[in-house]
């Protein structure tokens, strides 16, 4: 399927709107999913996704098609989720945020006990760890790809996800899951 | 103390990046020290958990959101505007569910906007009716609701879209005066939910309830979205003022999907 992304992001250049279309069909629940462990907030989340399609189909005559176009777009994502938690460091409402309109059937999903703890470990470790986590299990990356992405050498990648996986593993021992 | 190579070794295969021959040194490693068998099973265990936290779910209108806000960027077969023509591109850089509202407040900042109007004026003033062109034919959902505008004051049209659960007010307005349009929707839940434009400024935008005024001059092509969660039916009725007199009434129909 991802090969078949380069000729969308070609039929999209050429004019056809249709085709980017597609592209976020197919991509928008993995953004949304991997905005969401990173900012942990459902609106937040949405937020994000919307504004990386809208960055991506803008920016896209800068893409390179010499790279894939996953890589690209998950980029895009990871620096968006950083920019808004950035932002929200300045914001102090942050929870009241969490308790607002959102009680929707997408909210239940949250009621998964192992998902909430999950969750809730990936908050205790750094926006830089975090993001090699979402992009090697959640996003299904490889080092290379997760390199390309994050812009750093393999063995960087590796050392930042053996220091994530230590990190979620003492977390998640407060839990009680392990 | 596990070694350099046996952490990458555990991390590596967990990961699913280890060749055979790796995999096959990692279990002689395993087989023979408990530090590193313990590693590896801890290690394992994050992953599984990590895996076991499902996916969720994007909620239901996104992805009509982000198609709504894309028909209104610029087509890229098309040269970018000049950055002062460029619209109201730049408020996707905003968090979007605030966009509208921070054009909306920023329109009002500049004191182009009369939001009292809405308090002290709030009924069309119907004995003022010079004219009502209405389309109220039941065509289907597919073919979207269009009216034409053919007046001296202003020309273009306005279609309904409906990409659900969103409907999409498009207007693509000329006009040399200004000209306030002013957009009334009921019959349903419908509410506002986003503004964005293609071309031209407005010269200023006001939604309260369920109305929407837009000022125009010149060349202007911005669209509306609507929550219309139910997907019920909806009757648009636009009015077209100059100086607060009302020019043009019309209507437009959108039978909602049953």
């Amino acid at each position: 399927m991802r090969d078949a992304d380069s000729e969308l992001v070609t039929q999209c250049r050429s004019g056809d709107r249709r085709a980017f279309e597609t592209l976020v069909q197919r991509y928008e629940r993995p953004i949304f999913n991997a905005a969401y462990r990173m900012v942990d907030s459902l609106d937040d989340a949405r937020d994000v996704t919307q504004t990386v399609f809208l960055k991506a189909f803008e920016k896209l005559d800068s893409f390179d098609p010499h790279y894939r176009f996953y890589s690209w777009i998950y980029r895009i994502a990871l620096n968006e989720s950083i920019n808004l938690l950035n932002g929200r460091k300045y914001v102090t409402a942050d929870s009241d945020e969490q308790a607002s309109d959102w009680k929707s059937p997408e909210e239940n999903l949250r009621t998964s006990q192992v998902c909430d703890r999950v969750q809730d470990a990936l908050k205790t470790i750094s926006s830089e760890y975090r993001s090699v986590i979402i992009l090697k299990h959640f996003l299904g990356c490889s080092y290379s790809d997760i390199s390309l992405i994050l812009q750093v050498e393999e063995k960087t990648v590796k050392s930042r996800l053996f220091t994530a996986r230590q990190r979620l593993r003492e977390a998640l021992s407060d839990s009680e899951l392990i | 103390m596990i070694d350099e190579r046996h952490l990458e070794l555990i991390h590596g295969e967990i990961d699913g990046e280890n060749s055979a021959g790796e995999s096959r040194e990692l279990n002689r490693a395993l087989d023979s020290s408990t530090e590193c068998r313990a590693l590896y099973e801890d290690m394992r265990r994050v992953a599984d958990l990590l895996q076991e936290a499902k996916p969720v779910e994007p909620p239901r209108q996104l992805r009509a959101q982000i198609v709504g806000a894309l028909a209104n960027t610029l087509p890229h077969a098309q040269p970018r505007p000049a950055s002062g023509r460029a619209g109201l591109g730049w408020l996707s850089m905003l968090r979007p569910r605030y966009a509208a509202a921070f054009a909306m407040g920023l329109l009002v900042a500049f004191g182009t906007v009369s939001v009292q109007r809405w308090a002290g004026d709030a009924e069309l003033d119907v004995s003022q009716l010079t004219g009502t062109m209405t389309q109220h034919q039941a065509l289907g959902q597919a073919t979207p609701q269009r009216l034409v505008i053919d007046l001296e004051e202003i020309s273009g049209s306005v279609v309904i879209r409906d990409q659900d659960p969103l409907l999409m007010v498009e207007f693509d307005l000329s006009s040399a005066g200004i000209v306030e349009v002013v957009a009334a929707f009921d019959g349903s839940d419908a509410r506002f939910n986003g503004l964005a434009q293609r071309q031209g400024e407005a010269l200023s935008v006001t939604a309260e309830g369920s109305r929407v005024s837009i000022k125009n001059q010149g060349e202007q092509q911005l669209a509306l979205f609507l929550s219309n969660p139910r997907n019920g039916a909806m009757n648009l009725e636009l009015g077209f003022y100059i100086d607060g007199r009302l020019i043009h009434q019309a209507d437009l129909n959108h039978a909602g999907r049953q």
